[in-house]
């Protein structure tokens, strides 16, 4: 018994000393990497920190420039605090929520309603500094908005529009979609399309996209231009029915195989599986990187009453909690620069809100057609708008949807599931 | 037989105790359990704590609460997609931990020592439970979907189509079921594997001198002397399966429809897409009861079938 | 006594084909492993065709290397190691010494207590997210590393795990080391603590899993991602508001399991048979 206790004593020491390691990581840790940032660097300089989603060492870097430069131009201090954008809405939340936002926040159009009660109005800062907000886009200016109040300044833009795949339909004999094409053809062309294992377009029961869809098809929506719910929408219910019909009656789209909406068509699109794909300008560089074929684009199919797609993008705004609105409000006028979205345009990160520098981005794109589909798609092209209970509508069209794009229930019969849970306006 | 008398000896030891002795302890038991005890107080029970007081409130992630009382819990309760999250989670329950367990316990039961390279497959039953999330919602979509690898397979051998699985509300929640004992089967493994080989080698020998073949021998004596561990594996098993969230969000979202959304979704939902940390507390606390209640019914079971003290 | 034995050749037939058997379950249990690592290898455009293949068109190797260029991923390996081995050791210290305490000493209100350890398991962790983030602002621990460290540290569910196994110890060794004069802390050092070596391996492996895993908490906590994030985090960066790079998803997945894998394989040399019969001598 002796000897074992030796040699136990041997061995409870080692966990002893392995136990003294790791407190004394733990506190290391405190002491490493320091809570809050300090308000004001050592040159005297304001220290804003600005929350944006980033992907990679590249796309942090680019952005930091950004940072830099417009830090420099407005006199601040900009530190990137970059997330992941699929989580970037719940981390704001939960920031906004204790109080400890960044001053300076990107948020997406389509989650404007949701954020805005950690957001500061921009109202006054922009006539206090006498911005001229007439070189943004117009969509983009109201998609940032709620109730009236602009909550961010827009740094891209995209309309939803069509890419499809130039080599299946040159292989199916079908003639290439110009801007402007009606539902009509679409259909014949995505049933030429369909054969030997392949499919015309795949669902997307992604909020964005279908939306867009019914919108294109017969005007049909689910928000108002205001905002405000409008889940029986009978325009919506039978537009969201012909594009269900695409997959089980009409039997262009392979059937739903469920869950996330998020990036399956593009992936059905990239790995030609499917000759369509609803999209925006954002991923097109991404489609030409991936893709092994020509890559085209298009407008959405234009329905009886439809014709019209939405406009979507993200923009950078001020929370609430800043202790320094008006360096943040010098430092968003500088990220929104014409110099700086030229730059993004250029290098292909962002589609501009601004006009102006659109080309640079349609320059380097270097795609045939997109000039032309740009041009039809904003002409035609509406706000999306943002509801307080937008993430939960999203949520719910892609629990929902598959229902009716794979035949189990009508859609109008999905529309009024959703609408039981969706709060009352 | 040589059982009988340890037990025997055993219980003249313990009633030998004298009830001094008892008194003389007390304080090394709280001393003990102290640096567990504090970190979990101030770690985890003061948000526990305050997750209750949210749920009495009308609380907007953004915003001023207001008191609400018991109207959160009200509203819980009478909402039937509630009654169906419920209905859903105990569905993966039922389904999930009688397979889980006998997976796992057939699994350890088969990797006796005897085996070669034992190690080697324990390991290798381990791995599904230590694949990322993300990384198995890529591979169970590509085996789950129309022209996946199940599908595909299935018309190549027998000419049948395989349903949408995870697009057909029959089908959905079976799916979920099979990919989550898959990956969470290797955890009760490696319970079931250590406990069993705690099992004294002079039992087993004088079974086998006895004539018991290894049915025998497992459930008259290795299955008693690991009992606590069963017992401990279920109870952790039924507690984290009330809990499931993340397989069927990442696979369905908790489609089609609502026929996989589980409790925990709900509560996600309410409290990170909508908004309403009053209500998402709320549902918490419910689940908590629903989960107390279970855990006291197996606890107040043990005796029935849990040997503890070899 | 009779001894049905089966002819030698016959036994070894029946082992083969066991053992066959047994190794077929497992490649059943692998093959979506397998499917993920060839995930890895292929190019983006081969990943979802219709039906899945096990090879791409081509054989990408770089995918790793690139994974690691696409985001400082190495350095969420270390991150991850750092914070899990910190809470793990975290974990098992103070588990041990309750475990102890739930299963061989006697107090007043010890199963209250225990009953009350217990109740902590039963609330989801998404709930307590925002409570802990605030509590996390108060101590000026937001964006460290002992935010990912300490506050789940103490689960509960180590406390189970070792009492169940305490329970098990005869209490002719607990006798023993009383008649051998030793107190309560001696006993814990000298007997229980060795003899629990299997339990406290899987707790090990249990709360290093645990730590590796856990998403929500780093994702709330973490602000400086380059610097401090770790694997699951890590993991979400190579989806961006433009694309989803899945070969890259794959091949960083492959590699984080490599940690794991070997925390299991080092602490499976102790969970060795038998330990507990060492304490009877020749009864």
């Amino acid at each position: 018994m002796r000897r074992k206790a030796r040699t136990t004593v041997r061995k409870s020491a080692r966990g002893t000393a392995l136990l003294a390691v790791a407190i004394a990581l733990a506190v290391s840790g405190i002491a490493a990497c320091g809570g809050s940032p300090a308000a004001t660097t050592a040159d005297g300089k304001t220290e804003l920190t600005w929350a944006m989603w980033v992907s990679g060492t590249e796309d942090t870097n680019a952005w930091q420039k950004v940072a830099d430069e417009a830090g420099a131009a407005a006199g601040v201090h900009i530190t990137l605090q970059g997330s992941t954008f699929s989580d970037h809405f719940t981390k704001m939340s939960t920031q906004l929520a204790a109080g400890d936002a960044p001053c300076l926040v990107a948020v997406q159009s389509l989650r404007t309603a949701q954020l805005k009660d950690g957001m500061l109005p921009l109202g006054d800062l922009v006539k206090s500094n006498n911005f001229d907000l007439s070189v943004f886009d117009k969509s983009m200016l109201d998609g940032l908005s709620a109730d009236g109040n602009l909550y961010a300044l827009p740094y891209d833009v995209g309309p939803v529009m069509m890419f499809y795949n130039k080599d299946m339909f040159a292989a199916a004999g079908v003639p290439e979609p110009k801007p402007g094409w009606t539902t009509a053809e679409f259909l014949e062309a995505a049933k030429k399309l369909t054969t030997g294992g392949k499919y015309g377009i795949a669902a997307n029961p992604n909020d964005l996209a279908i939306e867009s869809q019914v919108l294109a098809f017969n005007g049909g929506r689910v928000l108002t231009p205001a905002g405000k719910l409008d889940l029986g929408n009978a325009d919506f219910a039978s537009g969201l029915q012909w594009v269900s019909d695409l997959t089980n009656v009409q039997k262009v789209s392979p059937q739903f195989p469920g869950g996330d909406a998020l990036f399956y068509a593009a992936n059905q699109f990239y790995s030609s599986a499917v000759a369509m794909s609803v999209d925006g300008p954002w991923s097109l560089l991404d489609a030409k990187a991936k893709a092994r074929f020509n890559v085209g684009v298009t407008t959405l199919p234009a329905g009886p009453g439809g014709g019209k797609t939405y406009s979507a993008g993200s923009g950078w705004g001020i929370s609430k909690n800043c202790a320094t609105p008006d360096k943040a409000f010098a430092a968003l006028k500088e990220m929104t620069s014409a110099k700086i979205l030229g730059e993004l345009g250029s290098a292909g990160r962002a589609l501009p809100a601004r006009t102006a520098q659109q080309q640079l981005w349609i320059d380097h794109a270097n795609i045939p057609g997109v000039a032309d589909t740009l041009k039809a798609a904003s002409a035609d092209a509406v706000p999306i708008p943002s509801n307080p209970a937008s993430e939960q509508l999203g949520q719910l069209f892609n629990q929902y949807l598959v229902k009716a794009i794979n035949g189990q229930e009508p859609a109008a019969s999905v529309m009024t599931d959703i609408a039981a849970q969706m709060p009352p306006s | 037989m040589a059982l009988m008398t340890r037990s025997a000896t055993a219980a003249k030891n313990n009633r030998a105790t004298p009830a001094g002795q008892q008194a003389r302890m007390s304080w090394w038991g709280p001393g003990f359990a102290l640096p567990h005890g504090a970190g979990l107080l101030f770690f985890t029970v003061v948000p526990i704590v305050a997750t209750l007081v949210i749920s009495f409130f009308n609380w907007p992630l953004l915003g001023t609460p207001s008191w609400v009382g018991t109207g959160n819990f009200a509203k819980i309760l009478t909402d039937p997609i509630f009654r169906r999250v419920v209905l859903n989670t105990l569905l993966f329950v039922v389904l999930y931990v009688p397979l889980n367990l006998v997976i796992s316990l057939g699994l350890a039961a088969w990797l006796t020592p005897r085996i070669k390279g034992r190690h080697i497959f324990r390991v290798i039953f381990f791995i599904p439970a230590i694949t990322p999330v993300v990384a198995n919602v890529v591979v169970w979509r590509l085996l789950y979907q129309p022209n996946g690898l199940i599908d595909a397979t299935l018309q190549t051998t027998v000419g049948v189509h395989a349903p949408n699985f995870l697009g057909d509300e029959h089908w959905a929640m079976l799916a979920i079921v099979a990919m989550s004992v898959w990956q969470g089967f290797g955890y009760n493994l490696l319970v079931f594997s250590a406990a069993l080989d705690a099992v004294p080698e002079q039992l087993l020998d004088a079974a086998r001198i006895d004539g018991a073949g290894p049915w025998t021998t497992f459930w008259r004596i290795k299955f008693p002397l690991i009992s606590p561990s069963v017992f401990f594996a279920t109870m952790l098993t039924l507690i984290t399966s009330f809990q499931v969230f993340i397989q069927p969000f990442i696979l369905t979202r908790g489609g089609p429809g609502d026929a996989t959304v589980s409790i925990v979704q709900y509560i996600y939902n309410q409290g990170f897409a909508l908004h309403k940390l009053g209500i998402a507390s709320a549902g918490a606390w419910v689940l908590f009861v629903i989960i107390l209640g279970v855990t006291a019914v197996q606890f107040l079971g043990q005796r029935r079938w849990v040997h503890y003290d070899a | 006594m009779t001894l049905s034995s089966p002819a030698p050749w016959a036994f070894r037939i029946r082992q083969g084909i066991g053992y066959a058997l047994l190794c077929l379950v497992a490649l059943a249990f692998l093959t979506p492993l397998i499917f993920m690592v060839a995930t890895s290898l292929k190019a983006p455009a081969d990943i979802f065709t219709v039906p899945p293949t096990l090879v791409g068109s081509e054989v990408r190797w770089k995918n790793y290397a690139e994974a690691f260029t696409f985001t400082p991923f190495l350095r969420y390996l270390v991150n991850g190691v750092i914070v899990a081995t910190a809470g793990t050791a975290i974990t098992v210290a103070v588990a041990a010494l309750s475990g102890y305490a739930f299963s061989r000493l006697r107090w007043r209100g010890r199963n209250l207590v225990f009953a009350a350890f217990l109740a902590t398991l039963m609330i989801p962790q998404e709930v307590l997210v925002v409570p802990m983030y605030i509590m996390m602002q108060k101590l000026s621990w937001v964006n460290t590393f002992t935010a990912l460290i300490v506050p789940w540290a103490f689960t509960a569910f180590g406390a189970f795990l070792l009492r169940q196994f305490f329970l098990t110890i005869p209490h002719e060794l607990d006798d023993a080391a009383r008649v051998d004069g030793a107190g309560p802390v001696r006993t814990f050092l000298s007997v229980m603590l060795p003899l629990a070596r299997p339990s406290l391996a899987v707790l090990a492996v249990f709360s290093f899993i645990s730590n590796w895993n856990s998403f929500i908490w780093p994702l709330v906590v973490i602000n400086d991602v380059p610097k401090l994030a770790t694997v699951p985090l890590g993991l979400q960066q190579f989806f961006s508001s433009q694309s989803s790079n899945w070969h890259l998803v794959m091949a960083a997945s492959t590699v984080s399991m490599a940690p794991t894998v070997i925390i299991l394989i080092l602490l499976q040399r102790h969970l060795v048979r038998g330990i507990v019969t060492s304490g009877f001598g020749g009864r």
